[in-house]
């Protein structure tokens, strides 16, 4: 659990790009239907099962709303951010 | 609210005095499409005419001759080649004035026949300023690898109007003519997938930082009419070209 906090600001990143994407309603929709636990900032309070699913369901989430494009930014925004962390993601 | 910032965006709009917003919003692809008129009396320039297919040109047209009589169009800036921004030239040389010119930069300029475009090519050099009839002074500069290698903005000097072509745009299904307070994460979206080199985007944003802003129009995106320095700021903070 050493790296929670690493996936929490994964997710939060993620969510709050999506607001720009998406809008803040659909993007909190999103965080929500992948089971994420968000307050109305983007901020992710918590996650169900492990980091790498929860940042592959968000992702997922996010591609079904916004097509390819938004899942290269989530990509490399994730990356970014696991980078800072010392998280190594999944290939996403 | 600004006057000007009222709109309907099925219909052409007046950013600033004599300058329309002429695009569409493509919320499918989440790429709003941005082209400009600037209407100066005797020279009317059209920026970046975009997409040639017909769901999108037919907006675009519509909406340009509901501000101007397209036969005046000049001069028609391609800040680049890419086809979002060029395909649709051939189009308007059909309605435009038949002695209309393409301006654009020197590294761009081989590929505008590409479009089957038979206009006239005026290339400028970075930093070059373009007198209008009226006195009105445009200047073009050059963006090299922002994110084409003959890539660059236009600078309207007396409204202070950025024409940024992809500096600034933005990737948003949730599109709105001007910038909302989301847009910033919208901004980050598009740019950080689609530059390819940190160093150019500064050396972009040295030149811009030296400029008089009020504000930034892309051609994808929204129009940025305040807080240009926060973008400014967050520009300089975004890491591109990392997905190699």
């Amino acid at each position: 659990m050493s790296n929670q906090n690493g996936y929490l600001a994964i997710l939060t990143a993620i969510v709050q790009r999506q607001f720009g994407v998406l809008g803040t309603e659909k993007a909190l929709a999103g965080a929500k239907e992948a089971g994420l636990e968000v307050l109305d900032n983007g901020t992710v309070e918590s996650f169900e099962g492990d980091g790498n699913s929860a940042t592959e369901k968000l992702i997922e989430c996010y591609v079904g709303y916004a097509g390819v494009t938004a899942k290269i930014g989530c990509i490399m925004l994730a990356k970014k951010i696991a980078g800072e962390h010392d998280i190594t993601l999944p290939d996403l | 609210m600004n006057a000007f910032k009222t709109y309907d965006e099925s219909k052409a709009h007046e950013i600033v005095e004599g300058i329309y917003w002429v695009g569409f919003a493509d919320r499918k692809a989440g790429f709003s499409n941005n082209p400009y008129i600037l209407d100066d009396g005797e020279d009317v320039i059209l920026f970046d005419p975009g997409s040639r297919a017909p769901e999108h040109f037919n907006i675009v047209k519509e909406k340009v001759c509901s501000v101007v009589e397209p036969e005046r169009i000049n001069y028609i800036v391609a800040h680049h080649q890419d086809p979002d921004i060029c395909a649709a030239i051939p189009l308007f040389e059909e309605i435009a004035n038949p002695r209309v010119k393409i301006i654009t930069p020197t590294r761009a300029a081989p590929f505008m026949r590409y479009y089957d475009s038979i206009s006239e090519v005026i290339t400028v050099e970075d930093g070059e300023p373009f007198s209008l009839k009226s006195g009105r002074i445009l200047t073009f500069v050059h963006t090299p690898y922002v994110h084409f290698a003959g890539s660059m903005v236009t600078y309207d000097e007396k409204t202070k109007t950025v024409f940024s072509s992809d500096i600034f745009g933005g990737f948003s299904i949730d599109w709105n003519l001007y910038a909302n307070e989301n847009y910033l994460e919208a901004f980050k979206a598009f740019t950080e997938p689609y530059l390819g080199s940190k160093l150019a985007l500064d050396s972009a944003l040295d030149k811009l930082e030296t400029i008089a802003i009020e504000r930034i129009c892309p051609q994808h995106g929204s129009i940025i009419d305040k807080d240009i320095e926060i973008y400014m700021q967050a520009a300089r903070e975004l890491e591109v070209g990392t997905w190699v």
